[in-house]
């Protein structure tokens, strides 16, 4: 008898909003501080706001499954507050606990408001061009790195500009595709254009020409500035090719 | 609702703004006007955002990170369309807002951005606006049209508030009443006035002729 009334009371003093309800969800039995939050009703849904009815439905008379989701529910200070309800069914009875999503949805608000300001003042002309410029940095990343056919044998990569990640990550497929194609047995990348090279360049660079040798292609490098000899050779990655000084040695020799 | 719909849903879902971008030049490029795209494509993706949130496919966080992407778009979509836009000025003024407590403002940032393309001056004074607020705006700038909105149940109990407030106004504006609540309830009946109510945005093309030549519009 004892032991009974300590389970029958058990959700009573819970600290959350918590019903225990059977399979119509009619209110068995409610925590005190379910009813801080919420006005009384007999029925669990009729604290559900009405175009939340049908999901808590599916929710919760699911076949005395457990289930969770989120519910619009009247409180007695908003019409329609988000929570996210819990339901637990044990025989024919089901354990409901609601946890309100305040804080956190607050916090997402105002996130969003602010958005929302910055972008009244976002100037979309400037956003535009920035998005042209961006284009045509591509291309010309792309056009950085032409493919060169000199031979049956040997391919030529003149490379330009800044060699950093981006003008390695954007053109690898471009390479390995084209070493592949033409089952070249050497690849030569000249370094002579390059102005600045970047330590995770060199670093993608030696992916790059792993991946080469992976397919066959051995690669040269030629054209290394005095100046590129620091990050070329502190990279941090092995670079698996030879070094030849001048574009012309490099040709002579492969090209016999 | 069809594949484009959805797919665009995802877009917006994932924040995916360039994917959902390359989907309205496709539809501009198709020749779909402002109103279709509107109307079809992104009012109809939200509706679907708000049935998997019926059900239990998507949280309410998701809905606000899509909501935010889908506003970007909006803005971006019409600077875009501006920018080859040879309408002459109406020389015609219209403000929007929504009631206070509303915070869900597409709809009528669409209706807003159409009397602009067609060559009104407009002010879209945003969500949540508490009546002195419009009053003071409207007595002062004198719009031609005033254009306000609500999706909740619970912010139409104010509505007639402010249509008689408005009604007031010594200069006699349109009054536009728009929202998804509309199509499906009489809320015409707890109001004396002459608004316009608004079931669907393509409504607006038959009225806007009507503000820009008659200067009676209580017709
Ligand atoms: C997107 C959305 C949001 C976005 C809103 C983003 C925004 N800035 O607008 C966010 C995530 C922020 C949001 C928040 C909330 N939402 Co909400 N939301 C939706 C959703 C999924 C779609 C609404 C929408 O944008 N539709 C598309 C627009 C374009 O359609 P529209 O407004 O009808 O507009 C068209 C026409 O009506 C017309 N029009 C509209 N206005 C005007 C004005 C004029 C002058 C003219 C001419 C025409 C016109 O033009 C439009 C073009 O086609 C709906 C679900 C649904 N089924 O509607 C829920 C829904 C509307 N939300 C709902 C609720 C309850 C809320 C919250 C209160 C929940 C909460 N506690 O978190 C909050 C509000 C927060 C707050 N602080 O108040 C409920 C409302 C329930 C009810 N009983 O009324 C819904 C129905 C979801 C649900 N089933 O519970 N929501």
């Amino acid at each position: 008898m004892y032991a009974g009334r300590i389970i029958m009371s058990s959700i009573e003093f819970l600290p959350y909003p918590c019903f225990v309800v059977d399979q119509h969800l009619y209110i068995m039995e409610r925590s005190q501080s379910s009813g801080f939050t919420f006005g009384p009703a007999m029925n669990f849904l009729e604290l559900v706001d009405s175009e939340s009815r049908k999901k808590a439905e599916r929710l919760l008379k699911n076949g005395f499954k457990s289930a969770e989701g989120e519910l619009k529910m009247a409180t007695k200070d908003s019409p329609f507050s988000l929570f996210t309800v819990r339901i637990n069914w044990h025989k024919e009875w089901g354990y409901i606990i609601c946890t309100e999503k305040v804080q956190s949805l607050n916090d997402l608000i105002e996130t969003v408001e602010k958005q929302r300001l910055r972008l009244s003042e976002t100037n979309f002309e400037l956003f535009e061009k920035k998005e042209a410029l961006e284009e045509s940095l591509r291309n010309i990343r792309e056009l950085s790195g032409p493919f060169i056919k000199l031979s049956k044998q040997t391919a030529l990569v003149p490379l330009f500009g800044t060699l950093d990640h981006l003008l390695i990550v954007q053109n690898e497929f471009r390479f390995t595709h084209e070493a592949a194609k033409g089952d070249y047995e050497q690849v030569i990348f000249d370094f002579h254009g390059v102005g600045d090279i970047t330590e995770e360049g060199m670093g993608a660079f030696g992916q790059l020409i792993s991946q080469l040798k992976l397919m066959g292609a051995r690669s040269i490098v030629t054209g290394v500035k005095p100046q590129h000899a620091f990050v070329v050779n502190n990279a941090g990655v092995d670079i698996d090719a030879s070094f030849i000084k001048s574009l012309r040695d490099a040709i002579k020799e492969t090209i016999q | 609702m069809n594949s484009q719909v959805k797919h665009f849903a995802d877009c917006l879902l994932s924040g995916h703004q360039d994917a959902a971008w390359e989907l309205l030049l496709e539809e501009i490029h198709a020749g779909k006007s402002s109103l279709e795209i509107y109307q079809q494509l992104i009012t109809n993706a939200l509706i679907y955002i708000g049935q998997l949130w019926e059900e239990n496919r998507i949280k309410v966080a998701d809905e606000h990170l899509a909501s935010a992407t889908c506003d970007f778009l909006l803005s971006r979509y019409f600077f875009y369309r501006q920018q080859d836009n040879k309408t002459q000025p109406a020389n015609k003024k219209a403000m929007f807002f929504c009631l206070e407590q509303e915070q869900h403002y597409l709809g009528l940032k669409m209706a807003s951005l159409l009397f602009e393309e067609q060559g009104w001056e407009t002010r879209f004074l945003g969500p949540n606006l508490p009546l002195e607020y419009v009053l003071n705006m409207a007595e002062s700038w004198r719009p031609d049209v005033i254009g306000l909105s609500f999706t909740t149940l619970y912010s139409a109990d104010k509505l007639s508030m402010y249509i008689a407030a408005l009604e007031e106004l010594a200069h006699s504006p349109a009054l536009l009443v728009g929202g998804r609540l509309i199509p499906k309830y009489d809320f015409s009946s707890d109001t004396s006035s002459s608004a316009i109510f608004i079931e669907k945005l393509e409504d607006i093309q038959r009225w806007m002729p009507i503000f820009v030549c008659g200067k009676d519009h209580h017709v």
